[in-house]
């Protein structure tokens, strides 16, 4: 479940990154976490509910939101300002939407909220009893760190 | 996009692929042939484009790259700025050929994968020569942005056609009525839209601006939530006319295909008109009639098909079971005041027994595929070797809607590609050869099937040069199988059969029969496997036909239920010649092998207590008349002694588990109405043993 | 030249969209969520809104309810990622037109607001 998960975020994140910020974006290494989330310069959050359950996090640093908004607007950022906030939000919310049709393909229902911004290191963000999955992308523009905290609901499955 | 498809998706494409390859390579035969006729043009682009959409679908690159080629040059051909060259048709076989080794791939990922590079520059050279760089650098068009959707399918979406217009016609009838004429409308949403849903609600919103609705599958609630699936039926109230509302539910997007047409003129065909399952060709189709047919049929997994099949088997055998149990019962309990009760229960029983007949044929109905499965696949292979051949051969198929039981059809494939093979090879004579004989320079080859009573009956004829029994009987006494006195006492048509004989058409050309390792004695064997024969007829100058006939299915047969040291076997009974009562001392013993003599000929025995390698060697001779069953297949025959006969029953045929792998004589097993287990004896592996064993001589030829 | 108005909290979406749709030789103007959308629409009285579908202040279905109440013409285009697709069929049902796909690609726009501005 989980590793089929992953997969769909690391393909639709590949491909909306190189649509959005013209880049290729390299797989890191793949870690299981158990501890709270410790939290980035920007986090973008997105709820979900449904037969899915959790929330994913896209967390990156000041200076790839500023290279990647950037690219995004086709204009030079030297301040993460409201407008680079709205672009790496936008970042995060299309990647799941379209992870999340992806699953829905295959017989879940899925609800996503609006994408949250936490701004600021040291936010600690715990997902009791969901395993987190942490994926980093790297681009040119820098990294991307995908953390999955995604579960089946127990009581009722999938298909 | 995700590599992890489930399996599902896997196969729901593959099956996608395969129809669409089949009707691509039909098309493309027919395109060689006939040139390019605009249906046909038409229906090979749209196979090409379902194949693009399906492979984009799924997530396969390399074939979306070369399908989207493939139909662009189709799309250019259609329209007549390509012309139809035999360079075409040689690029679109090779087309043909790459798809395959892609989608098989998918089921057997090998260690080097397909270049499809090459072929690419081809491709792409034939649509614009002189600019294939670019041809190649420019992407597929792909929906841009999402990932596309698989197919879903709803449940719904193969609702049987008949019932949605009787509902629909109920419906008018008890319906508040409005005007104009009532519509039937069709929408199949493009497999890749991945909200069939609200497409639906987007055309309906369109159509209710033209009259009332009055009738949709699936329901309308199910629509108001959401619950559609890519296909769609509707019947309208309007006074518009159905071209006008046509054009309307084209400007909805990704619409696949839409009909229309009065609900009063059927737009499904009628009932009464057989509706085999058939290839996608028709499925592709654009007239309403065969649309119909497509929402007629479902795919059913083979193995669901097969585990009916065996349920309805145990049945079967319970009935058998509970028919000698309540015998037993009467022979038992012989009192008055059971009988009524007895004879009720008997009736009762041989209502069910007529049930489970009729539960048989139907799930047998249901296993049955028309032949065209696999004939599709030969027009190209008689193509390829005859050109390879140097030989110009037209190929005609008759018959093949023609059903036969799915393993059946499996069973035969080999042998019929092996027969063709044969008559290509050296059937029909090369063009030169044949003007000299005043013949005309192309052969024919013709292939028909046919349905007589209990049998299927397949046959291949070839206006070639036929085989001469002389040299079949020279040849025979050259490889030492007879002595040239034996050669000369055959009638020509057992020296015919001698090629039937095992080493016999794996020799030198002489035989006229293709030496390929296989050869026409495995080919009989295997048809007799499964119950069929295999015959030819051949006239020296004018040609060969081969005739196949087949049970029209495995599953269940009849058959002499024997016993051998306390054990019972059942003998297939289209291998059962007689039974026989003899003396023991009947029997002679020629060349240290059994035999009696019957009717003036000599038939050898065999034991079957010894061949069965069971522990008791040696049946009682005191005297008593013992049980002979004569067996015959492939002009072979051969008596069996065996200790008793049980008589004839039904028995149903189940596959011998893997553990017992493969034993020698045994074809399978059949549970007995006592519970027991009984091995079905292979009489055609049998008797070739015994051939084998040296004393081929002594089992008699037939007359 | 048509009218369009964009409906999206994300600013980064308003900006994009709306180069997109100036490029395209179309008169454009932003509101950043329901409320200032609606009051948008009956001063401007655009010919067709670009409305996302998830905002926090006023959801894409009540603002598609809302406007169809000012204007049962009303020519309304939802935005998405297709992250729910339930909801998108609510607004579609409630009486939007059709639904674009984020991240949006020119040619598909340039086809869907053609065609809905078209449509009678």
């Amino acid at each position: 479940m989980e590793i089929k998960l992953y997969d769909d975020f690391v393909s639709v994140a590949n491909e909306v990154l190189k649509k959005e910020v013209k880049a290729e974006a390299k797989k890191g290494r793949v870690s299981i976490c158990r501890t709270p989330f410790a939290g980035n310069d920007i986090n973008v959050l997105v709820g979900v509910t449904g037969n899915i359950e959790g929330v994913v996090i896209y967390g990156m640093s000041n200076q790839t939101a500023l290279a990647m908004a950037s690219i995004m607007m086709e204009e030079e950022f030297h301040k993460v300002d409201e407008m680079v906030l709205s672009g790496i939000a936008e970042l995060g919310n299309v990647i799941t939407g379209l992870v999340s049709k992806e699953i829905e393909q295959k017989g879940y229902t899925i609800d996503l909220s609006p994408p949250t911004l936490i701004v600021g290191k040291g936010t600690s963000i715990s997902s009791p009893n969901i395993q987190r999955i942490v994926v980093p992308l790297t681009t040119e523009h820098g990294a991307l760190e995908v953390n999955i905290s995604l579960r089946e609901r127990q009581s009722k499955g999938g298909r | 996009m995700s590599q992890d498809h489930l399996s599902e998706d896997l196969e729901a494409f593959l099956a996608d692929v395969e129809d669409q390859l089949k009707s691509l390579e039909s098309g493309i035969l027919q395109l060689e042939q006939s040139g390019g006729e605009p249906d046909l043009l038409r229906g090979l682009f749209r196979a090409a484009h379902t194949l693009k959409g399906a492979s984009a679908t799924f997530g396969y690159p390399r074939m979306v790259e070369l399908t989207h080629l493939l139909e662009s040059l189709l799309d250019g051909v259609s329209q007549g700025d390509i012309k139809v060259t035999s360079r075409l048709i040689d690029t679109l076989f090779k087309s043909l050929d790459a798809l395959n080794a892609l989608t098989d791939e998918l089921v057997a990922p090998p260690d080097v994968v397909y270049d499809v590079k090459p072929l690419i520059a081809v491709l792409s050279e034939l649509l614009d020569p002189g600019a294939t760089q670019e041809a190649i650098a420019a992407p597929p068009e792909t929906h841009k942005g999402a990932p596309e959707a698989p197919p879903t399918h709803s449940s719904a979406e193969r609702e049987d056609g008949e019932s949605f217009r009787d509902r629909a016609l109920l419906a008018l009838e008890s319906g508040k009525g409005g005007e104009g004429d009532p519509y039937a409308i069709a929408v199949q949403w493009h497999p890749k839209c991945p909200t069939p849903a609200i497409r639906t609600l987007q055309l309906l919103k369109k159509l209710i601006r033209r009259g009332t609705l009055f009738a949709s599958d699936p329901p309308m609630e199910e629509i108001e939530n959401g619950q559609v699936g890519h296909a769609l039926k509707l019947a309208l109230l309007s006074t518009a006319r159905p071209d006008v509302l046509e054009s309307e539910i084209w400007t909805v997007p990704e619409v696949d295909s839409a009909q229309i047409a009065l609900l009063t003129e059927p737009l499904e065909v009628p009932s009464d008109v057989p509706v085999p399952t058939r290839p996608a060709e028709d499925v592709e189709a654009p007239a309403p009639a065969t649309e119909a047919k497509a929402i007629k049929t479902i795919r059913v997994d083979v193995a669901r098909l097969d585990n009916l099949m065996n349920l309805v088997g145990e049945l079967v055998i319970d009935r058998n079971r509970l028919f000698s149990q309540l015998k037993d019962i009467q022979r038992d309990f012989p009192l008055p005041a059971l009988k009524g009760a007895i004879s009720e229960v008997g009736e009762t029983l041989s209502h069910v027994g007529r049930m489970l007949t009729d539960l048989q044929e139907e799930i047998m109905k249901s296993r049955m595929v028309p032949i065209d499965n696999i004939l599709s696949k030969f027009p190209r292979m008689v193509r390829d070797l005859a050109s390879k051949e140097g030989k110009k051969v037209r190929f005609t198929v008759e018959g093949g809607e023609t059903e036969l039981d799915r393993s059946i059809l499996e069973e035969i494939k080999d042998p019929l590609i092996h027969i063709l093979r044969n008559c290509v090879d050296h059937g029909i004579e090369p063009p030169e050869k044949r003007t000299v004989s005043g013949k005309n320079p192309e052969g024919i080859l013709h292939l028909k099937a046919q349905h007589m009573e209990n049998l299927i009956v397949l046959s291949i004829e070839d206006d070639g040069g036929g085989i001469d029994a002389e040299r079949v009987r020279a040849s025979a006494v050259k490889k030492g199988f007879l002595s040239p006195q034996n050669a000369e006492q055959l009638t020509d048509r057992e020296a015919l059969d001698l090629i039937f004989t095992p080493g016999f058409s794996t020799s030198e050309q002489v035989s006229e029969i293709s030496g390929r390792g296989v050869g026409m004695d495995i080919v009989r064997h295997n048809l007799a496997r499964i119950g069929g024969s295999l015959q030819m007829e051949t006239r020296v100058g004018k040609g060969t036909r081969f005739l196949m006939k087949l049970p029209l299915t495995l599953a269940i047969i009849q058959s002499l239920l024997i016993r051998v040291n306390k054990r019972v076997y059942a003998i297939p009974l289209s291998f059962v010649e007689e039974t026989l009562r003899i003396f023991p001392t009947d029997i002679q013993t020629l060349k240290n092998r059994e035999t009696i003599f019957l009717r003036g000929k000599v038939l050898p025995l065999i034991r079957l207590s010894q061949i069965l390698r069971s522990h008791r060697s040696v049946i009682q001779t005191n005297g008593d008349k013992i049980f002979v069953v004569v067996v015959g297949f492939g002009g072979s025959r051969l008596g069996l002694i065996v200790d008793s006969l049980i008589g004839e029953q039904e028995i149903v045929i189940k596959p011998l588990g893997a553990f017992l792998g493969n034993i020698g004589g045994i074809s399978g097993a059949t549970i007995l109405s006592d519970g027991r287990v009984s091995l079905i004896l292979d009489i055609p592996t049998l008797l070739s043993t015994v051939k084998e064993q040296g004393q081929r001589d002594l089992v008699s030829a037939q007359a | 030249m048509s009218k369009i108005l964009i409906v999206d909290d994300s600013a980064y979406v308003r900006r994009k969209s709306k180069q997109l749709l100036v490029d395209m030789g179309f008169d454009v103007e932003e509101a950043g969520d329901g409320t200032v959308a609606l009051s948008k629409y009956q001063e401007w009285k655009p010919d067709l809104v670009l409305l996302d579908i998830t905002m926090p202040e006023m959801d894409g279905v009540t603002a598609v309810e809302e406007l169809m109440k000012l204007d049962s013409k009303a020519k309304i285009v939802i935005l998405t990622a297709m992250a729910q697709q339930s909801t998108l069929f609510k607004a579609v049902k409630a009486g939007a037109k059709e639904y674009l796909l984020k991240p949006l690609d020119e040619t598909q726009v340039k086809e869907v607001i053609e065609r809905v501005l078209s449509e009678d």
